[in-house]
């Protein structure tokens, strides 16, 4: 298969995904990129969003990131999110648990706490998530 | 000569003792295997990371970062301890803790302020004990590092160094050298040095190699050389392609690679300590347990010796009443 696109998505604390798509979008800074075979290479940031790798069997795979980079030289492209999830694994009722946690947590937390914004991004995280899934 | 039922007790105890030590040591073997596999798992991203940051740092003009930059007046300084949260590790934590100890003190002769962070509880109470003031704490995650706790630390020390409350950040750790050996070590992680990048990328591919007699030991090769197969092919995709288009720019991306490189940097010696106290304790347990075989050992000769004692006194006594009554 000359026109598939090989790629990696890593998160810090392993590797999440290794293969092979035809087309492969991602939320780069500037607005969400589509690489394909022979793309020109970019490096870029990412945001939050979701990573799509669509095979050649037209079978999609779909991401979820929380920033990161990505790199792509027109043969591969590296994902190297800070945070990421298959969103096949995503249990909705966890992320809930996970929200209802973190705004208890904010409640009991004084102003200005460093903990404030942990909790803020947990909680904007897991509500990504859960729109992820529910489409 | 002590007596035949207080040995028997020694014996006894000194036994279970062992069969203590014994299980402890197969516990700590397991989960060295299990703290290797994450540095194994985590190793991609710290080396595609260094890959990204060389390529960039190429590019835009590396002394931009306020991260890069070393403080003209140096007043206060950030050190990370990381120790365990568990002792019967032999010297593990103790040799930490002399070092970030002493490193402190020779900051406080030259009227340098510190702030200290502590990940592991025995570290915590061994500077609550000495009063020195801790900045932040982390405690029973020594085992089971998570990015989570590397993240808050980094974003404490990158927002106060930005803001230039703080002029110089160290972390002391124990690095796994090899399943049996610790080495403390101490890295600078603020003002990030900007040639250090290749080092640190060097220094994760000599991990991954010094990991395999450990895990050829351990039975799953397989499994790290997998790792390093696709380690590897993730830096070549780097080297490939030469000039990139950069999103947003150059110099906004390294901007916001450098803040992960530290991230990155502090959540890799989090997971060397947490292989290297495993280790410390599967090496202090089997000392232990060689002790306590040997004290069984030495025990049941002495043992053996008054109990052959006393029959023979028995022996002696039943002999020569014997032979009185003969002569009457």
């Amino acid at each position: 298969m000359a026109n598939l696109l090989k790629c990696d998505i890593v998160a810090p604390d392993k590797m999440l995904f290794r293969g092979e798509g035809v087309l492969i979008s991602a939320p780069a800074a500037e607005g969400d990129v589509g690489f394909m075979h022979q793309c020109a290479p970019l490096m870029s940031i990412l945001r939050r969003g979701s990573v799509r790798i669509k095979s050649d069997n037209d079978e999609m795979r779909v991401f979820a990131v929380d920033g990161g980079y990505i790199e792509a030289d027109g043969s591969k492209v590296v994902v190297l999110a800070s945070r990421a999830i298959d969103v096949a694994d995503i249990d909705p009722a966890i992320s809930q648990q996970r929200i209802a946690d973190n705004q208890q947590h904010i409640a009991q937390l004084p102003d200005g706490d460093p903990a404030l914004a942990f909790a803020q991004s947990e909680i904007a995280w897991q509500q990504h998530l859960l729109q992820l899934k529910t489409g | 000569m002590a007596n035949l039922r207080d040995i028997k007790k020694r014996i006894t105890s000194v036994d279970s003792i062992k069969q203590i030590t014994r299980t402890m040591e197969m516990v700590a073997t397991a989960k060295i295997r299990r703290a290797t596999d994450r540095i194994v798992a985590a190793t991609p991203y710290a080396l595609a990371m260094i890959e990204v940051l060389e390529a960039v740092a190429q590019r835009a003009n590396a002394l931009d970062s306020p991260l890069l930059h070393t403080h003209a007046h140096f007043k206060r300084a950030v050190v990370i301890v990381v120790v365990s949260d568990r002792g019967l590790a032999g010297g593990f934590n103790a040799n930490v803790l002399r070092v970030a100890d002493r490193f402190i003190s020779s900051l406080k002769s030259r009227d340098i302020a510190a702030d200290v962070i502590v990940c592991g509880k025995k570290g915590l109470a061994y500077f609550n004990y000495r009063k020195i003031p801790v900045a932040m704490s982390f405690k029973d995650q020594s085992a089971d590092p998570q990015i989570a706790q590397a993240r808050k630390i980094a974003s404490y020390i990158i927002g106060a160094y930005t803001d230039g409350s703080v002029d110089q950040v160290v972390i002391f750790y124990n690095h796994a050298k090899n399943v049996a050996d610790q080495v403390v070590t101490t890295e600078q992680i603020l003002p990030v040095d900007s040639y250090a990048f290749k080092e640190f990328g060097e220094e994760e591919a000599e991990a991954i190699h010094s990991d395999e007699s450990a895990k050829t030991a351990a039975a799953s090769y397989q499994a790290l050389t997998e790792a390093r197969a696709s380690a590897t092919g993730i830096v070549s995709a780097g080297r490939v392609g030469g000039d990139f288009d950069y999103e947003p720019s150059a110099s906004a991306v390294l901007e916001a690679l450098i803040p992960s490189y530290v991230e990155t940097r502090i959540y890799h010696a989090l997971l060397d300590s947490a292989a290297g106290e495993q280790g410390a304790r599967r090496k202090a347990m089997k000392a232990a347990t060689d002790n306590a075989v040997e004290m069984v050992t030495t025990l049941t000769r002495v043992y053996n010796r008054v109990r052959q004692g006393a029959i023979t006194t028995e022996i002696t006594e039943i002999v020569g009443g014997a032979a009185a009554l003969e002569e009457e």
